[in-house]
């Protein structure tokens, strides 16, 4: 990846990260790199939402931005009941803040 | 994948694993995300249905082909390392695998969609990300809200 996109990327992420963080506070991990640049740009649409925060120099994967982008555009209380549909790259969110109460996967796949 | 979910990861009490929509049909959720999945679920759109009457607050759909009129089934190929993290024996990297995929229609997808979301907003996420024959199929995602 070239690397002014990915600064920007992680500029990107940063950002959508401290909103996510703000809200919800969550302990996330992610698995599996992804980009896609369409999302990025929606990303940088609706930037005025996001505080700037580049001292975050987190080393989330960029399929991040897919996964938690529900939770940066959604209003969320503190619990969140997320229903996941198995597939796809795989994310888990879980505890100790996020208080995600039940992650539910269907299947079968 | 959800019996092997539930073998190889630890007990969580915050995370449950079930097979079938209708046993968890009366919870309340907050979100369904759905990520590359629809498409490979045996009738896409009776689940897709069912997605929508569990009735989450938000539905957030994302890594789906879709066709811009008709629905297509076929198989694809991929190698199995490609499917995602996991034990592979090393001869295992290059094996090829052949799934069942199901494209299914936009107009088709956004019309359940909306009968109780109000679609937020719909991205293209990616160009020809399913060829069949000559016909190749963008992925979309879609972030929805149900309707109050």
């Amino acid at each position: 990846m070239p690397k002014k996109l990915a600064k920007l990327n992680k500029v990107l992420f940063t950002n959508l990260i401290f909103t996510i963080k703000s809200k919800i506070s969550p302990k996330i991990i992610l698995d599996d790199g992804y980009n896609n640049q369409e999302l990025i740009d929606f990303i940088i649409k609706k930037n005025n939402l996001y505080s700037l925060d580049l001292n975050d120099t987190s080393q989330i994967p960029l399929s991040a931005i897919r996964t938690l982008l529900p939770f940066a555009v959604g209003n969320f209380s503190n619990t969140v009941t997320v229903l996941d549909v198995g597939g796809g790259e795989g994310i888990i969110i879980m505890k100790p803040n996020l208080h995600l109460k039940l992650r539910f996967l269907i299947g079968p796949f | 994948m959800v019996e092997t979910a539930v073998k190889f990861l630890r007990p969580n009490l915050e995370l449950l694993h079930v097979i079938d929509i209708q046993s968890i049909a009366m919870k309340k959720f907050d979100l369904i995300m759905a990520n590359s999945s629809i498409q490979y679920i045996k009738n896409p759109i009776v689940f897709l249905q069912d997605l929508v009457e569990i009735d989450s607050t938000y539905l957030y759909i994302t890594r789906t082909p879709l066709s811009q009129h008709n629905e297509y089934e076929f198989a694809q190929i991929s190698r199995l390392v490609d499917h995602g993290p996991g034990y592979l024996k090393r001869k295992q990297n290059n094996e090829l695998v052949s799934t069942t995929v199901k494209v299914l229609s936009k107009t088709n997808f956004e019309s359940i969609l909306n009968e109780k979301y109000d679609i937020k907003f719909v991205i293209k996420e990616e160009d020809s990300v399913l060829t069949f024959g000559n016909q190749t199929f963008d992925s979309y995602g879609y972030f929805c809200e149900r309707k109050r």
